[in-house]
């Protein structure tokens, strides 16, 4: 499914895609050691996993990564039985294959694959492999865990670099930390002091920021272009110029530009008209070869191709705009709805996005270029809230997107039930989407056939036994942030009779399933507000004086609201309910007020059963 | 603007009539192509295959011939998430030792209307990515330019392949829906081949003929003169295939035309049949380094196992045949591969402790020979490699091994699995027929398992007015395949089973106990203590017999079938309840006795309980005819499953 894309920037990125398992085996040691030489940054790596039930016996399929271009030699792959070698894998049992993240058309990028699999458990592998390169923008960026759930026992990085070669460092204070100096050689390591697992949790930051982890990043570097990592402003001037001379369109594309924009003074207007041109002309295609994680495409290649990813893209509409004179700038962002925040103590290749700010009198218009359902200056659940590196040479800056605010995610939701005295009947749904729901349907209105589109309304409906009859997506306006949505049920099987007690189960709005508070290990996080107000009529066929309503609930913390109203009037039963999570950070020690939250909605939908009779 | 409508109605009409029948020439767009904005047999496609055309020949080399295979095909994008096709991926064969298939001369266009004029724009050749899949598998592809809603692309191409035993295949059927497709075999006299067409009654159109033009092959100083015979076959309004649920392998339904090399002939009226006999093809298979005489070599080794580490004489024959088979089980490790052959030494086998289905059933086969139990190697075609045909001898068809022990009653079996029982072979196997290696007649083997497997609740709960709770005991019994999937996922660990109880909204989970997990010929069964909550309405209670245990959502999900609807295996859902009248309370109401071919409900009662059985009993395969009532069974069954039972006070 097509939803936000995010463009790859560097393939270090790729050792955070963890696979999810349960314990039942352990990483005995996990050792790293880098160095920095001539320009080349010498990587070892090795393992010793102790794989103890066929549950993790896919703990024994290794792949290693290497891009091309770098040197990659696998030093070691053996398996052990009690201590002793029984077998060593053989070149032959190697697999090469291209490794092609799912939101690329093509990268540079392999992995070698093979197996170390052996008859009875407990068993032990052990591998370990050699990289050098002389691309790169971290010295280190150590995380000491494999996978998720997966417990290491030892863990120790080691770094030498030569004495000159400048670097900022940052590391978690639970690691152990020493450093030694050795004729013109400097030596830091780091160790876990005890063992180690992480364990994801719901409502919690992402994992890099919870792990402990250290971060050596050169002072200067190459990419590409010479760079320098010694504040922002020099990462901001390396940036500038790897992005140099590419925002220039060709003539045929200017003539074009100028045809379309005739007439048209406001800025603002030019600015929707291009941005409108580029959703209806381009696609999202990525395509990373040697710098391309960082470099873009020039504009000239995208106008020609009518594809990119979000750099070619941004570089693209940035050529749109300079060309009618209007400045825009490269922005830099790590996306996602729950992604990392940017360490703004270390100037370092902290993003995996590219966006385009374009400064206005009093204001400033934020273009997503990837997207070709968003609003213009549409600030979604993608970028929202969060340190972004504004590009723009020696006044390169970090800057703070604005937050979603709960008018911004207003959702409303208005149900019509016309049941006749079985529970048959028919509904009618009306609603207005804003926030992640609206990105999520304009999204599947785009790319979804009909057949999907239906598939999907109806998955998301919360109602049980119903037939979707008919449903539209009302045409907004393309630069509308909201989007109404009908829906036309047929129903049947709305009472459930207990005895000769008749009820009319009212459909829940969310269903949460968290882990208990004991078993919480980190603090809570909420990134963005979700705010939903909903109005459920139930028409009756006849007045019914006997009909018993649910007590009120009304919720108030400091997470959020949930409130629920019954009230009866003639043959119409009418509950209103209204939903709301707040942004926030806590601390691990307020999780079971938020989970007692939580747990209360569930418990009033539970309850919340109409008896008929 | 009415000018225009008028124009697409007359169009319209034309298609239907036409049966929207274009130009199949590269580089020649219709106008009709143009205004094309809607497939009229499937209005919902968001892409159409407007043409799909190849012609496959034989050219001469230096060193005989290659087959090149030359490929037009025109696609039009009718919704803008029709914009994903718009991508090609031409997949290659690199042999490893100097032979490869290569994708040349490729070239791709795309046509656009700018300003009522169509505009076309080529493929820039440095944006052609070749991507490796594996060690011997290449794909060439790359991302058609500047397509939006409404483009048409084309793109022509020549796939070169020295591997004449592998005649490019050709497949009619598409993930979008296809308007016509049409393959071309131009064959010379030497090179014979069979087909095979899956998923096509008759095609639209069929015709052989032979070349007017005359094609010369010398060798040395003869010289012969020959025609190309070319079969020509095309098929049109070729639907979407886009439904893959419960369906043993698509390859078994997607309509395709499969080559195979059936004979060479030699100059010199030599030949040479390539498709042999069943009969050769055993013998083909029991002289092969890595099927007969990889049983051989382990002959040898198992006499030494025999020797040195496990007893069997003395065994009956049952007793020696499930010794062996649970030797060769805990000894040895399914690498979780599947070969049809051996890839290494049945000694590296024994050394390495771990090998492909290939390795571990074959030498399975050669420790029971070696026990003089009359054990044979059967080979069979996997569920997703998709069912073989009968009528033709082709090892090609084949992927996987398994044991056959002839007797009064012959045991099929496998070693990979040491949660199978000893006389079952894993579920990718259970695919229509095997055929025995052995020196003896043609023999055929139904792989197929008729015993169902059975997943069995067994609830009692008691009912605790007070605090509104079911504290239940809960047994649940797992046979033939349900108990070695219940193994394979839960590995029997207690939280594993916990956590999936937990989203049954049971609490309060105690006492696990699990039974025969080593026993792979017992039914698998987990134990436990729980508590539920239960529904108070004004003073009703209302109590929930099995739980959260049975089916709450039909996994029918779509209107139509156009498949058989394939469930591997009968299988039965068994639920038993026992529910405590609690004190103080009568019943107000209880679902009521039924039974029909798949459902059975009983319900019984006395003064201080209520018991409830039901079962839901399904076959392994129905008929596409039979979705919509099949459909409806299991809606029955669900909501009949989940009712309720009512208590009210005394």
């Amino acid at each position: 499914m097509i939803m936000h894309r995010c463009c790859k920037l560097i393939w270090l990125f790729l050792l955070f895609c963890l696979p999810f398992f349960k314990a039942n085996a352990q990483i005995i040691d996990f050792y790293t050691s880098i160095k920095v030489e001539k320009d080349q940054l010498i990587t070892e790596r090795s393992y010793e996993i102790q794989i103890n039930s066929k549950e993790t016996e896919w703990l024994s399929h290794i792949e290693i990564p290497y891009k091309n271009g770098d040197d990659l030699e696998i030093l070691e792959a053996s398996i052990y039985k009690n201590g002793m070698e029984v077998r060593k894998l053989r070149k032959k049992d190697i697999e090469t294959r291209n490794d092609i993240s799912d939101i690329s058309f093509f990268e540079d990028r392999y992995v070698k694959e093979f197996d170390l699999v052996w008859n009875d458990f407990p068993y032990r592998i052990k591998y370990s492999y050699k990289t050098v390169t002389n691309k790169f923008m971290y010295v280190a960026r150590w995380f000491p865990v494999r996978n998720f759930n997966l417990p290491v026992l030892n863990a120790k990085l080691k770094v030498e670099i030569p004495k000159d070669y400048e670097v900022t460092m940052e590391y978690s204070k639970d690691l152990s930390f020493d450093s030694s100096t050795n004729d013109d050689i400097q030596t830091y390591s780091w160790k876990l002091p005890k063992s180690f697992k992480f364990e994801k949790e719901a409502f919690a930051a992402p994992f890099m920021e919870l792990v402990p982890n250290v971060a050596v990043v050169p002072k200067k570097f190459h990419y590409g272009e010479n760079g320098s990592f010694g504040s922002w402003k020099g990462m901001g001037e390396w940036q500038t110029a790897l992005i140099q001379d590419a925002d220039v369109l060709p003539n045929y594309e200017k003539y074009k530009i100028d045809k379309l924009l005739e007439g048209i003074t406001d800025q603002k207007e030019i600015i929707n008209t291009l941005y409108h041109y580029l959703q209806d002309n381009t696609r999202y295609i990525n395509v990373a070869i040697d710098v391309g994680g960082l470099k873009p495409y020039p504009a000239s290649f995208v106008c020609e191709k009518k594809y990119g990813d979000c750099k070619g893209l941004t570089i693209y509409m940035k050529a749109m705009l300079n060309h009618v004179g209007i400045k825009s700038y490269y922005t830099l962002i790590n996306a996602g709805d729950n992604s990392a925040r940017i360490n703004e103590n270390l100037p370092s290749q902290q993003f995996n996005h590219v966006f385009l700010a374009v400064p206005m009198e009093n204001d400033t218009i934020w273009l997503e270029n990837t997207s070709n359902y968003l609003p213009p200056n549409y600030m979604g659940t993608f970028t929202q809230n969060r340190t972004a590196l504004f590009v723009d040479g020696e006044q390169t800056e970090l800057i703070k997107t604005k937050a979603l605010t709960l008018a911004d995610v207003l959702e409303r939701n208005k149900y019509d039930f016309y049941l006749d005295n079985t529970g048959s009947g028919t509904a009618k749904i009306t609603k207005i989407l804003r926030g992640e729901t609206f990105e999520n349907y304009r999204a599947y209105d785009l790319y979804f056939s009909d057949e999907e589109k239906a598939q999907r309304l109806a998955k998301d409906l919360q109602v049980e036994h119903f037939k979707l009859k008919d449903w539209k997506l009302d045409k907004m306006h393309r630069d509308s942030t909201s989007m109404t949505i009908h829906l036309d049920l047929d129903l049947e099987k709305q009472f459930t009779s207990y005895g000769n007690l008749k009820t009319l189960k009212v459909f829940p709005m969310y269903f949460f399933n968290l882990e208990k508070p004991g078993d919480r290990n980190y603090g809570i996080r909420i990134n963005f507000p979700v705010n939903k107000l909903e109005e459920i009529t139930f028409h009756f066929p006849t007045e019914n004086n006997e009909i018993e309503m649910p007590e009120p609930v009304n919720i108030v913390t400091d997470y959020g609201n949930y409130s629920e109203v019954y009230a009866l009037k003639g043959n119409l039963v009418t509950v209103k309910r209204e939903f709301q999570l707040f942004r926030g950070d806590y601390p691990v020690e307020k999780y079971p007020d938020f989970h007692g939250f939580l747990q209360g909605i569930s418990q009033a939908q539970k309850n919340a059963i109409i008896v008929l009779n | 603007m009415k000018k225009f409508l008028l124009s697409i109605v007359i169009l319209v009409m034309n298609f239907s009539v036409s049966a929207q029948n274009f130009d199949k020439e590269f580089g020649v767009i219709s106008e009709e192509e143009i205004a094309l904005t809607e497939y009229e047999k499937d209005p919902d496609a968001e892409a159409v295959v407007l043409f799909d055309v190849g012609e496959s020949f034989f050219n001469e080399t230096d060193n005989g011939y290659d087959i090149r295979m030359v490929r037009t095909r025109r696609m039009k994008i009718l919704k803008q998430s029709g914009t994903n096709f718009a991508e090609m991926a031409i997949p290659f064969y690199v042999d490893g030792y100097g032979a490869t298939e290569k994708v040349k001369s490729i070239e791709a266009f795309t046509y656009n209307v700018e300003n009522g004029q169509p505009v076309k724009k080529a493929l820039d050749q440095s944006t052609i990515y070749e991507e490796q899949l594996s060690n011997n598998w290449r794909v060439k592809k790359f991302a058609f330019p500047d397509v939006k809603e409404g483009s048409i692309v084309e793109v022509k191409y020549v796939l070169e392949t020295p591997f004449l035993f592998n005649l490019p295949d050709w497949k009619f059927q598409n993930v979008i829906p296809t308007v016509y497709s049409q393959y071309t075999v131009r064959m010379i006299p030497f090179y014979e081949y069979i087909f095979l067409a899956k998923g096509i009654k008759q095609f639209d159109y069929h015709n052989s003929t032979v070349s007017e033009q005359k094609r010369k092959e010398t060798v040395g100083v003869i010289g012969v003169e020959f025609r190309e015979s070319i079969n020509t076959y095309a098929m049109k309004d070729i639907p979407a295939f886009n439904d893959e649920t419960f369906m043993a392998s698509p390859n078994d339904y997607i309509m395709q035309l499969d080559f195979q090399l059936s004979k060479i002939t030699y100059l010199r009226d030599r030949t040479r049949e390539v498709i042999p006999t069943w009969d050769v093809l055993k013998e083909e298979f029991l002289d092969s380094d890595n099927f007969g005489k990889y049983v051989k070599d382990g002959s040898k080794l198992a006499k030494k196992i025999f020797k040195d580490e496990l007893i069997v004489e003395g065994m009956n024959e049952t007793e020696k045949i499930k010794t062996i088979i649970d030797y060769v089980k805990t000894n040895f490790k399914w690498n979780e591969t599947i070969r049809l052959y051996a890839s290494k030494s049945a000694k590296e086998f024994l050394a390495h402790k771990t090998g492909s289905s290939a390795e571990m059933n074959l030498f399975l086969t050669a420790m029971l020979q070696e026990a003089e139990i009359d054990a044979h190697p059967v080979i069979l075609s996997t569920r997703s490699n998709g069912k073989f045909s009968i009528d033709y001898p082709l090892v090609q068809q084949f992927n996987n091994v398994a044991v056959i022990i002839n007797g009064e009653n012959p045991i099929l079996t496998d070693a990979t699995d040491p949660f199978l029982a000893f006389n079952r072979i894993p579920v990718y196997s259970l695919n229509g027929k095997g055929l025995v290696i052995d020196k003896g007649n043609l023999q055929w083997v139904l792989l197929e398992n008729n015993s169902p497997s059975i997943e069995n609740h067994t609830i009692f709960i008691d009912v605790d007015t007070e605090t509104l709770t079911a504290n239940a005991e809960i047994f649940i019994q797992n046979t033939e395949y349900s108990s070695q999937e219940y193994k394979e996922f839960f590995n029997n660990d207690e939280s594993n089973l916990t956590e999936y109880f937990e989203t049954k909204e049971l609490t309060d989970i105690e006492g696990i106990k699990t039974y025969n997990y080593d026993k792979a010929e017992s039914p698998y069964a987990v134990a436990f203590k729980a508590k539920s909550e239960i529904l108070k309405l004004k003073d009703k209670i209302i109590v929930t017999p099995f739980l959260n245990f049975p089916l709450k959502e039909n996994i029918l999900k779509k209107d139509e079938r156009r498949y058989p609807i394939d469930f591997v295996y009968p299988k039965i859902e068994a639920f038993s309840s026992t529910v405590n009248i609690p004190e103080g309370y009568k019943i107000s109401s209880i679902p009521e006795s039924f039974e029909d071919n798949f459902i059975s409900y009983k319900v019984s009662q006395d003064e201080e309980k209520i018991i409830l059985k039901a079962e839901f009993k399904l076959a392994a395969e129905y008929e596409a005819k039979d979705y919509k009532k099949l459909k409806a069974i299991f809606n029955k069954m669900i909501s009949r499953f989940n009712e309720q039972i009512v208590f009210e006070p005394i």
